[in-house]
């Protein structure tokens, strides 16, 4: 008697242990973004033109490298405001996903971190927390020279706060953008 | 708070010294999940895998009334789909339950009380790309703070030799993100233990 007690309770334990576990390996999915693999970088120059640069990356973040990444060119000691577009591209067919970003910004933001150049970037756009996003930012550059921008896309469920690293959850954009100031 | 606590703890020596306590140990699962203001968690958070060990001392008032607490150590956190898979929102937390449980003859027990916990750690396991992982920093202005007061619910059943299986429901009463997103953590823990034959005192 006392044995099969011992048996059921066991049984018991595996059979709601095995209930538990259903489901969780098998995430819905529904709030997630498609895969970016085209970005443009629109540069105003205060009281002059615009100028879009291009990245194609046909595999998404991670991965093999990009197909394409132009040069971004800037003129030195001007101020530019920057609008960054992202698309998906699947079988050739193309569709901005800037907004399903947006409606999502409260777990998204952009990071833009030069190296090898001088220009200061400050983002001027805020999701409904009052935190920055980056979709929007402006750009001074100071002297000429050559250098890089590393340019992120982090993915931050819950952890987005109003002055966050660059490291702060996880990326959908990792890239290291040619920047020339001349 | 702290009134409450030395309140309960003063009911706990006092009896102790009048009633058979008993200490015993325990194992088992951990479904952990997320209730958050977060569209991505909403939408996406899936029950989190995990574990729990540790321990139990009963001090009973009566035959059928007992307060009991404990030490454990598991895990909670949530998993939320991204690209195909699931990242881990994952802490490991300790916690002390101050339950008053209610014991029939026939072994069957059920309590409810409140919950003190600790995160002591806590990551985001990036499943697509290791080198992602992040470590969640804690504090009044970091990614989440470490106490979490919940409220416990249990359900079990224990043999006269001592063997019990029971069910925990873990509510958090805390929002534990300083952000402007909210989050609790809650937990169902499925348990197996064993308690060790009281020593009159």
């Amino acid at each position: 008697m006392k044995q099969l007690k011992v048996g059921i309770i066991f049984a018991t334990f595996l059979v709601l242990m095995a209930a538990c576990s259903k489901g969780v390996n098998k995430p819905n999915n529904e709030n997630e973004h498609e895969a970016i693999n085209k970005i443009e970088l629109v540069f105003t120059e205060t009281g002059g033109g615009s100028t879009s640069f291009v990245i194609e990356d046909p595999d998404g973040d991670g991965g093999n490298p990009p197909s394409r990444i132009d040069t971004i060119k800037l003129n030195s000691n001007k101020q530019y405001t920057l609008t960054v577009k992202v698309f998906n591209i699947v079988s050739g067919v193309i569709k901005e996903v800037s907004s399903t970003i947006l409606a999502q910004a409260t777990s998204h933001e952009f990071y833009f971190i030069p190296s090898g150049v001088s220009v200061t970037i400050q983002k001027t756009d805020k999701d409904k927390n009052g935190y920055p996003i980056g979709f929007l930012s402006s750009w001074q550059t100071a002297g000429a020279g050559t250098g890089s921008i590393l340019f992120k896309l982090m993915h931050k469920t819950a952890l987005k706060g109003p002055n966050d690293g660059p490291n702060v959850g996880h990326s959908d954009i990792q890239l290291n953008l040619p920047i020339t100031i001349k | 708070m702290k009134k409450s606590i030395i309140f309960l703890f003063s009911i706990l020596i006092s009896s102790a010294t009048f009633a058979q306590v008993s200490f015993g140990f325990k194992a088992g699962y951990n479904a952990a999940n997320v209730k958050s203001n977060d569209p991505d968690i909403t939408a996406d958070g899936q029950t989190l895998s995990g574990f729990h060990i540790g321990s139990v001392v009963n001090v009973p008032f009566n035959k059928s009334i007992s307060f009991q607490s404990g030490l454990n150590l598991g895990t909670k956190g949530v998993n939320v789909a991204h690209q195909g898979h699931g990242d881990k929102y994952k802490f490991t937390a300790i916690d002390i339950p101050l339950n008053v449980v209610l014991t029939s003859k026939k072994g069957l027990f059920a309590g409810t009380g409140l919950n003190l916990g600790y995160n002591l750690s806590g990551k985001l396991d990036a499943h697509d790309d290791p080198t992602e992982n992040y470590d969640f920093e804690f504090g009044k202005n970091k990614n989440f703070t470490r106490a979490d007061v919940g409220v416990n619910f249990l359900l079990g059943y224990q043999t006269k030799s001592g063997l019990f299986v029971s069910a925990n429901s873990l509510v958090s009463l805390t929002d534990i993100a300083p952000s402007a997103t909210s989050w609790k953590n809650n937990v169902i823990s499925l348990s197996i233990g064993y308690t060790l034959k009281s020593s009159k005192k």
